[in-house]
């Protein structure tokens, strides 16, 4: 057809959009094609959502096509986006069509709304999917992140070898490498990034399935399990264990034992009680943070380094709860009535910065970590032991009267997360529910 | 220091006869206004335009050179101000802004500027911040020309065509004795193109020429009964003189369609949106010809009664495509034609939208309409998905490391302890504010007005309003209309004014109280030496970073038995800025093996619960989520990404809101000085041994 080739690039801001428009211009000068490019940057490049348009006409015939300033439905040859809900995003402009190759990325740079959400607000990427290779004539999809990173470089390079590796444009791959070495900037992680992304596209798109770490089998305790049981708890019983000790897991598979002639739906109440249950049993106490915040394999890749000079440092601010918690019942207790007591312990709660890498902060971390066997003894344990035991004794009467709200409420367990101000707010929505179901009764 | 250099751009200016000019349309226009003898310049930066003041920001020994005076004007006031030069002297003026928030600002010294009337060629270069993009309310430059006389170019989006186009402003300018507007769309702005470049010529009469022949002409004051005359002269001969140039000078296009029975009449900046919409629609080709006859308006106030009347005259019905609202263009041209009684049936807005940018698609859709062809298809954008969720949005935001980050942190950790509070919001990135994750402000009135646009709210002694403002639109405007007025009205408010050292917004230019090295301006001013100089007597100096202090000193500002008005001053440099400066710093010292500090922040995914607290207080776009690779967790944990800046305000948050103690930070020292290795060594081999024993336990 008599037009020109069109070039669409969906980027956010800061991803370098501009770079590639800027090496597009010029290799396909470089090609003695004529190309009109044009962008809508200003605020909408703070991190926003943002596109660049180009437009090509390698007649050489001295014609000037009218630029269109916009991608127009019907005639966008290739669209490229540097992350998937872009891509969407341009199929919901219009700008995808029967005619359209569509690049993108598979990776997603979640929006505020997505992060913000206090369970899970990501959007159902099967569906964005669906809905990708519904519209797209031609549909090439590779993880441009993962391919800028592994290059050393940035997602403009891994989105400009998107762009080759489409082969809508009529330019060789010697006319976009030679356009990488004329901008002069990190020219080399730029190609590497670049050739990257041909491999990258070249294959087959990787159907990303959530990876689940197979549990550690071979605890005879599991044994007696229903399998889709068996299959929560050998996730739980280890974690149990490294938490406490082997009588812990015990506790927990009495506690769960009552539930486990709850059959319905392939077990789908014991599944859920047993995973709430290693939850809520493995809560985060100090113990337990100083614990975790002090592993070996977490450490020692700090640890050897041997060019430069690296440390870390923990942020950490305790509560006055959290203090008293870790103490014995009485003593935690009567410190939380106590002013005086509360008073000379303030400077602990404004705030530590402990260097976990130095053996000031390492040998602190550990003797909190050592109070893990007085742990029964301690005030939080007692506290959320209480809530537990509430928690499973309202379970075991709804299973027979109300399955389907004993569910809810076995899953609304994931309420109880967090630390501070965050958990007590967890806490009382959970009591709220607790309550209400309570009444049900 | 703006955010990006522009030693290129520069270079690009010198280019003179037989070069070819290649870049950004708004840099061609730039480019023109010395090859146009212009003798004096000034501006406003914001987006679209602001390139062209960067590049003259950057440019001074060559502007030096020609003999141009270049200011980077306080407001657009300012700038519009400066072009009375050109009511007594012979020396063409050019400024810029966007628009209609710069025009509006401006407006005083405009209708003033089109009273008097010019001699030299003053020209006025508006980036339209209309449609996609826009940062501003949505409104048309269109009514400024009209209600001040003055005349309006929209110029076909062809670099070649702007170039010219500057260059006849300037003539109808001196020709009409009027000030021109040059409007340009945002994409039409950073268009990419070429034009054969011309040598820069140096003003034949220079500003240093006027101060040697001061001249005056009390006929060119605002002073009645001059003023009544002016008018009169805006009617009866500035008018018809600009009609009559234009005319002459084909400045409006007309372009030849072999049908008879339609036309279309197209504002010059929509001529390529217009143009594609006919050739997809299979009604002409990619080059900008089609079987129905186009009439383009170059230059959109005034129109020329001719030109319509012969373009209209024999057809059955014309189509105006005119964007935005009201229709001033189908307005005029119904009245040009009902005069002159020609019966041509005018469509416009009956087949095209009132409101909103005019994209392809739109048009598409309207062309169908008016040329018969029945049903809309597929062009308007899908509005529904096959999704069960509304694809997410993605709003603007705080940049990462922004120090307006934990200033909002703050504000809002002082929200939960106190209330919440009216906050009035300004322009500049602190808008943001009102955006997710702060959700803070509930108006926006304009640049400098934060603290005037609480006037009302100046409350009673106990309950205090806050008033946003950045150091931008304090020395724009806001000095005196916000801190001043409070301080002579003994408002009892808070205004908080960020200080990061830039015009950050559109795009780090400096500003009086800039800290860096710029030789041509008067910079390093001190913002709390100016506010207590108002009579503001409650001032405090914060580190946004340090946000116990800062949580301290609002604490204190809403809450003090001191009447009157509050200021905090809140300190910390753009981040954007910050990196482009001490990067090179840092690759410098890496580079000569001096000692080189970096500092990176993460998050413990053990002990993530995966509540993104954290997340809502902060909105980093550092501060992301991924999987829990814990088989027992269903939310995702919080992440921060190879973004990440090292600014601390995550940690800090951590720590001021008690969130978790899932923050950790990594100090890097390459090139350690000797005892810092010699203390990690013992660190390793002490901590190697204990982890041994541990792992063998």
């Amino acid at each position: 057809m008599d037009r020109p080739i069109t070039l669409t690039i969906a980027a956010l801001g800061g991803q370098g959009g501009g770079v590639v428009q800027d090496w597009m211009v010029r290799l396909a000068q470089n090609a003695g094609c004529t190309v009109q490019a044009t962008s809508v940057p200003g605020v909408a490049q703070r991190t926003g959502a943002t596109i660049y348009y180009l437009e090509f006409w390698p007649a050489g015939d001295g014609r000037q096509p009218v630029m269109g300033l916009m991608p127009a439905a019907g005639v966008c040859d290739l669209v490229i986006a540097s992350e998937l809900v872009e891509a969407v995003r341009m199929v919901q402009r219009g700008f995808v069509g029967e005619e359209t190759t569509l690049v993108t990325s598979t990776h997603r740079a979640y929006t505020i709304a997505e992060k913000s959400d206090p369970a899970d607000g990501r959007a159902e990427e099967a569906e964005l999917w669906q809905v990708l290779e519904e519209k797209a004539g031609r549909l090439l999809a590779f993880d441009m992140d993962a391919v800028a990173k592994e290059a050393g470089s940035v997602i403009s390079a891994a989105m400009l070898g998107g762009i080759a590796a489409a082969q809508v444009l009529p330019f060789a791959l010697e006319h976009f490498e030679q356009a990488i070495e004329q901008g002069g900037k990190g020219v080399a992680p730029s190609l590497a990034a670049f050739r990257g992304a041909l491999a990258a596209a070249a294959a087959p798109r990787a159907v990303q399935v959530a990876e689940v770490p197979a549990p550690a089998a071979g605890d005879p305790r599991l044994a007696d399990l229903p399998e889709a049981v068996a299959v929560v708890a050998g996730h739980a019983l280890p974690r149990l264990e490294d938490y406490q000790d082997s009588a812990y897991v015990d506790e927990y598979l009495s506690l769960l034992e009552p539930f486990l002639a709850c059959d319905a739906d392939d077990y789908a109440l014991p599944r859920e009680v047993a995973r709430g249950l290693a939850l809520w049993m493995t809560f985060e106490d100090t113990i337990r943070v100083a614990d975790l915040k002090t592993r070996p394999e977490r450490l020692r890749p700090y640890l050897e380094e041997q060019q430069n000079v690296v440390r870390v440092t923990e942020f950490m601010k305790p509560r006055m709860e959290e203090i008293s918690g870790t103490l014995p019942r009485a003593l935690g207790a009567w410190l939380m009535r106590s002013p005086i007591a509360r008073t000379l312990l303030t400077p602990l709660t404004s705030g530590l910065k402990i260097r976990s890498t130095s053996l000031w902060g390492y040998g602190l971390l550990r003797v909190l970590a050592g109070m893990k066997r007085w742990r029964r003894a301690s005030l939080r344990y007692s506290e959320e032991m209480k809530e537990i035991r509430s928690w499973l004794s309202l379970l075991a009467r709804l299973a027979d009267s109300n399955p389907t709200l004993a569910l809810s409420v076995a899953e609304s367990q994931q309420l109880v997360s967090g630390y501070g101000d965050t958990h007590a707010e967890g806490l009382e929505a959970f009591r709220n529910i607790t309550a209400t179901a309570e009444a049900s009764l | 220091m703006a955010e990006r250099s522009f030693v290129s751009e520069v270079a690009q200016l010198r280019l003179g006869e037989g070069d070819t000019f290649r870049g950004e349309n708004i840099l061609a226009v730039t480019k023109a206004l010395l090859e146009c003898g212009v003798a004096y310049i000034g501006g406003y930066q914001g987006a679209p335009v602001s390139h062209l003041m960067d590049v003259f920001a950057d440019a001074q020994p060559l502007l030096d050179e020609l003999g141009v005076r270049f200011e980077s004007s306080a407001s657009e006031a300012t700038a519009a101000a400066m072009l009375s030069a050109s009511i007594n002297y012979p020396l063409r003026g050019a400024v810029t802004w966007k628009s209609t928030v710069g025009t509006n600002v401006a407006s005083d010294a405009l209708s003033n500027l089109a009273s008097a009337g010019v001699r030299g060629g003053a020209l006025i270069i508006l980036g339209e911040d209309y449609g996609e993009g826009a940062s501003i309310m949505q409104e048309r430059t269109h009514a400024f020309a009209m209600k001040s006389q003055m005349w309006l170019l929209d110029p076909r989006p062809d670099q070649a065509q702007l170039v010219d186009s500057v260059r006849l402003g300037f003539e109808l300018s001196e020709a009409s004795n009027t000030p021109v507007m040059l409007m340009m769309r945002i994409r039409a702005c950073h268009m990419h193109g070429s034009y054969p470049a011309q040598d820069n010529v140096a003003p034949a009469f220079t500003t240093l020429d006027a101060l040697d022949h001061p001249e005056r002409d009390v006929e060119r004051i605002i002073l009645p009964p001059s003023t009544y005359a002016q008018e009169q002269q805006k009617i009866n001969e500035r008018w018809p003189n600009a009609v009559s140039f234009i005319c002459e000078h084909q400045m409006n296009e007309l372009r030849l369609g072999a049908r008879s029975d339609v036309g279309i009449i197209v504002q010059g900046g929509l001529f390529n949106a217009l143009s594609r919409a006919l050739a997809v629609l299979g009604e002409g080709d990619y080059f900008g010809n089609s079987d129905v006859p186009v009439y383009v308006l170059n230059v959109t106030y005034p129109l020329v009664p001719d030109e319509i009347e012969d373009f209209a005259r024999g057809k059955h019905s014309i189509l105006i495509v005119e964007e935005g609202q009201p229709e001033f263009i189908e307005q005029a041209v119904n009245q040009i034609l009902r005069q002159a009684d020609i019966g041509t049936k005018v469509c416009g807005k009956d087949v095209l939208p009132m409101a909103g940018e005019y994209t392809t698609g739109v048009i598409q859709n309207g062309l169908e309409r008016y040329l018969g062809k029945g049903g809309v298809s597929q062009f308007v954008p899908l509005k529904e998905l096959p999704l069960s969720e509304p694809l997410p949005v993605r709003p603007s935001g705080l940049c990462t490391g922004c120090p307006e980050r934990p200033l909002f942190a703050s504000m809002k950790l002082i929200e939960r302890e106190l209330g919440p509070r009216h906050v009035s919001a300004d322009i500049g990135c602190n808008s943001f504010a009102t955006l997710p994750p702060f959700d803070m402000g509930a108006s926006i009135m304009g640049y400098g007005l934060g603290g005037a646009s609480s006037a009302a709210l100046a409350g009673d002694g106990q309950r205090r309003a806050i008033s946003l403002m950045g150091d931008g639109g304090f020395w724009h405007n806001g000095l005196t209309s916000s801190i001043s007025n409070a301080a002579f009205n003994q408002a009892d408010g808070v205004t908080v004014i960020v200080d990061n050292g830039y015009a950050a917004a559109t795009g780090g230019q400096d500003i009086p109280s800039s800290r860096g090295e710029a030789a041509a301006r008067g910079i390093r001013q001190s913002i709390e030496k100016a506010v207590r100089g108002v009579g503001i007597r409650w001032v405090r100096r914060v580190h946004t970073y340090d946000m116990q202090q800062t949580m301290r000193t609002l604490r204190d500002a809403l809450t003090t038995n001191q009447p009157g008005p509050k200021v905090i001053v809140a300190e910390g440099e753009c981040q954007l800025n910050r990196q482009r400066r001490v990067r090179p710093l840092q690759a410098a010292d890496r580079a000569a093996g001096r000692r080189v500090l970096t500092e990176r922040f993460g998050v413990d995914e053990s002990t993530c619960t995966g509540d993104h607290s954290c997340i809502r207080l902060s909105g980093c776009p550092s501060l992301t989520i991924r999987d829990s690779s814990d088989p027992l967790r269903r939310k995702p944990v919080a992440h921060v990404d190879e973004s990440c800046v090292g600014c601390g305000v995550c940690g800090t948050v951590a720590h001021a809101a008690v969130l978790c103690p899932s923050f950790y930070r990594v100090t890097t020292i390459e090139h350690p000085r000797w005892w810092e290795r010699l203390l990690q060594r013992l660190n390793q081999q002490v901590l190697g041994w204990l982890l041994d024993r541990r792992e063998a336990a």
